[in-house]
């Protein structure tokens, strides 16, 4: 985990996040640790989690991009701000999940648990325009 | 049934026969029961009864009990015991039942659409350590509650064949008592 924070830091620099309320981020790197003792790093891809996130502070949502065509979105329930870091929470589908997202530097360390399994994320967010009309 | 009961000592004859003249035979202190007590049932006898004619009449009644109430407190509380043995060994079985067979009970990922929904899905990468991993968590979960019902519903079983044991054997006392109590007994159980 901590060589997959390394990698985020250095192969994919993040950017200034504070004031914005919407940005795009990126997964790098991804563990997932089972009840049994088993870890294992993975592709995002091999365990359903998108290469893209956008990530909507205003309308509390979290969904792939248009690009991706995976047509996916997750709502946010529990948002804070609080000492330049961002919290974000929920549950969908029997998974807890949470964002935690530096505003300073954009990394962002994501947590999601189901019975017997979670998965850690780790990666970057740069900010992105504001829709139109927002 | 064997049992050994005694006249007077010389000692208890010495201290009672002049207050207790009539007083009955009692058992020999030495762990023998009467047949009565051996069921539990405690009869003295009233009239004066001899050892021997207790021993006797408790037989009559034993038999006479056994036949009115169909139930034979030896037979049922071997019976009792078979009970308990079997509901042991269906209780073991249940443990022992369903080892390895999580494997079958891997669920399939959420629903289209789900963003945080879909991650870490059983048929997200296929052949996957985690997918199996994953199944065999919630497999041995699911067997786990299944042999608990299942041993809940042995020992429900149990207790309500050793109640219904328990019922025979208190109707048996009950009609033990009242033929030795027709027969001047003072019983008690």
């Amino acid at each position: 985990m901590a060589a997959g924070l390394a990698l985020a830091a250095t192969v994919l620099p993040a950017d200034d996040l504070t004031g914005s309320n919407r940005f795009l981020c990126s997964s790098v790197e991804v563990t997932i640790c089972t009840a049994l003792g088993e870890c294992a790093s993975a592709p995002p891809w091999n365990l359903d989690v998108p290469q893209f996130i956008e990530v909507d502070l205003e309308n509390k949502s979290l969904s792939t991009t248009e690009a991706s065509g995976e047509n996916r979105s997750t709502p946010i329930k529990n948002l804070e701000r609080d000492g330049g870091l961002i919290f974000l929470q929920g549950v969908e589908n029997g998974r807890a999940f949470s964002f935690v997202i530096a505003e300073e530097d954009g990394l962002v360390s994501i947590a999601v648990a189901r019975d017997g399994l979670s998965v850690s994320v780790f990666g970057s967010c740069t900010p992105m325009p504001q829709k139109a009309g927002s | 049934m064997k049992r050994i009961l005694v006249t007077y000592s010389v000692l208890f004859a010495g201290l009672f026969t002049a207050g207790f003249a009539q007083a009955p035979p009692v058992s020999e202190p030495s762990g023998q029961k009467t047949l009565a007590a051996t069921v539990g049932v405690y009869a003295f006898p009233a009239a004066g009864q001899t050892s021997e004619e207790q021993s006797k009449n408790e037989a009559e009644c034993y038999s006479w009990a056994a036949d009115n109430t169909k139930s034979d407190p030896f037979n049922l509380a071997k019976k009792m015991k078979q009970t308990e043995q079997s509901a042991d060994r269906q209780k073991e079985q249940i443990a022992q039942s369903g080892q390895g067979a999580g494997a079958a009970g891997a669920v399939r990922g959420a629903a289209a659409g789900a963003l945080i929904g879909e991650i870490a899905s059983n048929d997200a990468g296929e052949g996957a350590a985690w997918g199996a991993a994953a199944g065999l968590i919630a497999g041995r979960r699911k067997a786990r509650r299944a042999k608990q019902g299942a041993t809940e519903q042995v020992e429900h079983q149990e207790a309500h064949q050793q109640q219904a044991t328990a019922e025979q054997i208190e109707g048996f006392k009950k009609a033990f008592g009242v033929c030795l109590e027709a027969k001047k007994y003072l019983v008690k159980y």
